[in-house]
């Protein structure tokens, strides 16, 4: 809900006068540090291939740029409880017959995991050793895509909701990512969205949760893919805080940004401590297309 | 100063009454405008051979003794003509004054009789005064007069950013004011998210800012007290008086019920903007409005009692066609009686009621959400004279406040949303004051007493438990997490959950080197028992008030004040002041916390400190043609929390930080100027550093977004803020001399168009998700008109 009162704020402050300007100072006070965007995601279908996991390990680039360079040579682990790996990592994609070295390490053969056990992640970069551990999370199927006018916003705002039963008698945590796909099929950058059950009913019957999303529907014939997905306690405090970031930066009712730390751990060097997160998660996809 | 110092100084000061044994009487009184009945606070009594004075208090009384024998009083307030009055005292004697008003022909206005300012050597200090007349004339953003934005023009007051109504006095956070409405608390003082303030400059009659020795009357905010007063109403005539402008409306009516008995008065204000969108876009369903209600009746009984009610109820809505539905308001009710013991012994008795509401519907995801907070207080204050050199002010102060956190409800049948009622907190306040006026001699003047102050945290539902903290640190990580609570229990109201004790001493010197220039010291030291914990620079009604308990200590704060005083001629005044600060036990929030709608705040907070010093220095010119003020301040607002072990970071590394309202250098610049019968021309200039703002340092990508990091917090500045606003009032000929007046208020407010950043957004391309930096400007030049009338 406190993304909606977000949206109320920044009504308020559409009004105002807004100018993109370019900072100097911003780009003269660039910290450079390894990144490592290692998401396990597993499909809840079972006909859908989860073998196929990556891992990307590159330098955080200034703010304003988007390159990033990869940090290559090193050696990857995601390894169960009993330490047995999960997968073998190259950043040579033995799929890829072009064979890129670019950070990008990737497993074909990675094992289906079971909900409610933690999986670990090792990585060895230039002699210093990063580590990070989480928990596999359950999702429930997405029970059906509804939408409806919803022209508050403007006049050809359609509101879309999708609509699942809340798992009763356990804490949930929820990661939502919406893709529009475009006509030439490409896909836009994902809105992320996080939540939890914390306000709604256990009855069941009442345990249902509509998470709406409004697009314009002048736009050309689109569809969107919303994918669920069933995240730990922990992966979600961390996507609320990097979320609420994004979504209000700088903004008039944001809180004072800060270096948001995952968690993966420089064992090594605590101090060389490295960004991003390790996670493993459980998804499923629904795919909607707007009415016309 | 420990408790065997302060008895000392009530020994001190007994003994001084007791030696006391000439033949004495007392002249008290009420002071009064003459038109319009309304008493008049703060105004000079001077006896002019011995040049001992007093001043009135907030309900106009004042009451002064003097040896027997003859006598040349002179009454004097600024704006008014001068009273002189001999009088021969044999016995005590009641001695009611109507002051008239100059306004009206102050250009042939000759400042022939020196007058006097008691202020000179009177030990309050840090004290700031405005008249309703003076805020009147301050350009505004689209005319709409701001009370509470008119004070940031004072040295040592600064507003978080453009168009927030907030303010910040030394370095303080905007909580850590006291805003007193006819002495019942505002919590949110803003319209319209901040861009206007709750108060209608029609209804009141003054304000005083205490930004230091504070009396020890005033207590439960550290920073400054507000104390705002409410017009009473004409005495002898029905009166109607209004305004229509860009953003709103006013009507005020007024006017006796019993003549120079009896008097009401009443004055509305709303915002139209939300009535005039339908008419150009007649099918928009969306609208944003406020409205707000000030009321008063005063009756009085006889000599000696009087009755007043005062009223309060604002609202501001929000809505987009229906989907969206957000109110919030105060509510503010007061019944008070003033009674005169005997012509040395005043008082006061107040029942107060205050209430803030804060209500949100969001339809798309099916609930409603009402927070808010009531409260009840109790309030009984004394004035003992006891010759011209002594006074006593004593009283006690209880309040009972109910927080409401929130209530979720389901808004519709299909909502998953279950109804879920966030447990409510309950808490009294009490306070025991006793506040000695001395004047030791002709040159010393001191002001010195004690606050006894107590919390009492009572029960409540579900109370947390936490395994060690309800913030705990993940050493390998280094970071700070919320802690789950490991159990829940209820604990009965009727309970003291927390209990909370603080000696708070004020004292305050004024030492005299002529009739007209004086040095002044003051020390305070002050509690706050509720807090704010806003991620944002400015109060915004999403703020939500807790109360401190188990896990969150009472803010105490100290401050030092030196400072100089002289006035020229009378034409001219300056004041100069220093001032040093602490607070101990600063709220600060851990990196990446979440407040809005935060129920658990103990769970992303750490206990901080915060200190500010500074100087101020204020240059005033109150007569004559031209008139008009220069002030600047110089300080340094920072804040800080350590680790609680030596294996903790702390917050920023535990080390100082600017506060989000550290502002170097603020300069306020007005000038009046009366051109003639028919035109005045006001001016404001306003320059101040820019606020302290934490950069980026770098991004990288994770699941196909864009993410920022950040560096050590406040580190950089905005560029600097400036501006200057004008405006001219115009009074036709034909409205001049007749019942009905008019007049005409045209203002330009940035008159240079000046793009102030008032913040920077970090925000992202949507095609290619590259960081963009964006400033956000909220005013740039803006023209209005206002028409105001009175009959």
């Amino acid at each position: 809900m406190k993304n909606y009162i977000y949206i109320l704020l920044l009504f308020i402050f559409t009004s105002s006068c807004t100018k993109e300007v370019f900072i100097d100072e911003i780009i003269d006070n660039t910290e450079t540090r390894i990144f490592i965007e290692a998401n396990m995601d597993i499909s809840k279908d079972p006909n859908i291939a989860s073998a196929t996991q990556s891992i990307t390990i590159a330098r955080t680039a200034d703010f304003y740029s988007q390159d990033y360079e990869p940090v290559l040579g090193a050696t990857v682990l995601v390894t169960d409880i009993a330490g047995n790996s999960m997968g073998t990592f190259f950043d040579d994609n033995p799929a890829d017959a072009e064979g890129t070295i670019d950070g990008i390490y990737t497993a074909v053969d990675f094992k289906t995991p079971t909900v409610g056990e933690t999986y670990f992640l090792s990585i060895t970069i230039d002699g210093q050793t990063y580590q990070a551990q989480d928990t596999y999370n359950s999702i429930v199927a997405i029970d059906e895509i509804t939408s409806r006018d919803a022209s508050f916003f403007n006049d050809d705002t359609i509101e879309i909701r999708v609509n699942f039963e809340n798992e009763i008698g356990v804490d949930n945590f929820y990661l939502i990512q919406t893709e529009e796909i475009k006509n030439n099929g490409s896909k836009s950058i994902p809105e992320l969205d996080t939540f939890n059950d914390e306000f709604y009913s256990e009855i069941p019957g009442e345990n249902i949760i509509n998470i709406p999303t409004f697009v314009d529907e002048t736009s050309t014939k689109q569809q969107i893919d919303f994918t669920l997905y069933g995240i730990s306690r922990k992966h979600f405090n961390f996507l609320n805080k990097i979320l609420t970031q994004i979504d209000n930066g700088g903004g008039p009712f944001s809180t004072a940004p800060a270096l948001i730390r995952g968690n993966i751990i420089n064992t090594t060097d605590p101090d060389n401590f490295a960004l991003g997160y390790f996670s493993i998660n459980q998804f499923t996809t629904k795919n909607f297309t707007i009415p016309k | 100063m420990t408790l065997k110092k302060v008895r000392f100084l009530f020994l001190f000061s007994i003994t001084t009454f007791l030696s006391i044994a000439q033949e004495k009487y007392t002249i008290t009184g009420v002071v009064k405008d003459v038109n319009s009945g309304e008493t008049l606070i703060g105004v000079s009594i001077i006896e002019k051979n011995t040049r001992q004075g007093t001043v009135t208090n907030e309900y106009g009384f004042y009451s002064f003794t003097l040896n027997k024998g003859e006598h040349n009083l002179q009454i004097s307030y600024l704006g008014y003509n001068n009273f002189n009055q001999s009088i021969n005292l044999t016995e005590n004697t009641t001695l009611n004054v109507n002051l008239q008003e100059n306004a009206e022909n102050l250009e042939e206005l000759v400042i022939s009789a020196y007058t006097e300012k008691v202020s000179i050597k009177k030990a309050e200090m840090s004290v700031n005064k405005m008249e309703v007349k003076t805020i009147k004339e301050i350009p505004a953003i689209l005319g709409e007069v701001d009370v509470i934005k008119s004070i940031t023009t004072l040295p040592g007051v600064t507003t978080a950013g453009e168009g927030q109504s907030g303010f910040n006095v030394r370095g303080g956070a905007a909580d850590q004011n006291l805003v007193l409405l006819d002495e019942a608390t505002l919590y949110n003082t803003s319209h319209l998210f901040g861009l206007f303030s709750v108060v209608n400059a029609d209804a009141i009659k003054d304000l005083k800012l205490y930004k230091g020795g504070t009396p020890a009357k005033y207590g439960g905010r550290i920073s400054s007290v507000l104390d705002i007063r409410q017009k009473e109403g004409n005495k002898y005539g029905f009166h109607a008086n209004g305004g229509i402008g860009l953003i709103s409306s006013r009507l005020t009516l007024e006017g006796p019920i019993k003549k120079e008995k009896a008097s009401f008065f009443i004055s509305g204000r709303r915002s139209y903007a939300d009535i005039f969108i339908p008419l150009v876009q007649p099918d928009n369903e969306n609208t944003a409005f406020f409205y707000d209600l000030n009321t008063k009746l005063n009756w009085e009984i006889d000599k000696n009692n009087k009755l007043f009610l005062s009223g309060y109820f604002g609202r501001d809505v929000f809505s987009l066609s229906d989907a969206f539905v957000n109110t919030y308001g105060n509510s503010v009710a007061n019944l008070r009686w003033n009674h005169i013991f005997n012509s040395q012994l005043f008082s006061n008795l107040s029942l107060i009621y205050s209430n803030y509401f804060y209500g949100l519907e969001l339809d798309p995801v099916g609930f409603e959400w009402n927070s808010g907070l009531q409260n009840i207080d109790l309030k009984y204050d004394f004035k003992k004279y006891f010759n011209d050199n002594v006074a006593i002010n004593f009283g006690i102060h209880s309040t009972f406040y109910e927080f409401n956190p929130g209530k979720i409800e389901p808004n519709r049948n299909d909502s998953g949303i279950a109804e879920n009622q966030i447990p409510k907190k309950y808490a009294i306040e009490s306070g025991l004051y006793i506040d000695v006026e001395h004047q030791i001699t002709d040159k010393i003047d001191v002001r010195y007493g004690v606050r006894l102050s107590n919390f009492v945290r009572l029960g409540e539902d579900a109370v947390n438990t936490y395994a060690t903290t309800p913030v705990v640190y993940d050493e390998d990580l280094r970071v700070y997490e919320s802690a789950d609570p490991i159990n829940q229990k209820d604990i009965s109201r009727g309970t003291v959950q927390k209990n909370y004790i603080n000696i708070e001493p004020r004292f305050s010197i004024a030492y005299a080197v002529t009739d007209h220039s004086s040095f002044k010291a003051s020390y305070q030291r002050m509690a706050q028992y509720l807090h704010v914990i806003s991620n944002t620079q400015s109060p915004s009604p999403l703020d939500i008030w807790t109360p401190s308990g188990r896990h969150i200590k009472p803010q105490l704060s100290d401050q030092i004040a030196l400072g100089y005083n002289k006035d020229f001629n009378g034409k001219y005044s300056l004041t100069t002041e220093v001032f040093g600060k602490t607070v101990n036990n600063r709220l600060d929030y851990i990196d990446g916390a979440d407040l809005v709608a935060q129920e658990y705040i103990e769970t992303i907070v750490l206990n901080g400190e915060a200190r500010a010093y500074g100087l101020e220095f204020m240059l005033k010119k109150e007569t004559g043609k031209f008139q008009g003020w220069i002030s600047y301040t110089l300080s340094r607002s920072e804040q800080r929390a350590q680790g609680r072990t030596p294996v903790e970071t702390g917050i920023n590394n535990g080390d100082w930080y600017a506060t989000p309202y550290n502002k170097t250098h603020d300069v306020s610049l007005l000038l009046s100027y009366k051109a003639s019968k028919k035109w005045k021309f006001n001016s404001n200039f306003s320059f101040q550093s820019g606020q302290p703002i934490t950069f980026p340092t770098g991004n990288y990508q994770f699941r196909g977004r864009t993410i920022p990091t950040f560096g050590p917090r406040n580190t950089f500045n905005l560029p600097s803020y400036h501006r200057i606003d004008v405006a001219a009032t115009y009074k036709p000929k034909k409205y001049q001399n007749k019942k009905f007046k008019g007049e005409w208020v045209f203002s330009i407010y940035n008159l240079y168009n000046r793009q102030n950043w008032s913040s920077v957004i970090f925000g992202q391309d949507v095609d290619t998700g590259r960081n963009t930096t964006e400033r956000l400007s909220i005013f740039g030049i803006l023209p209005a008109v206002t028409f105001n009338f009175k009959f």
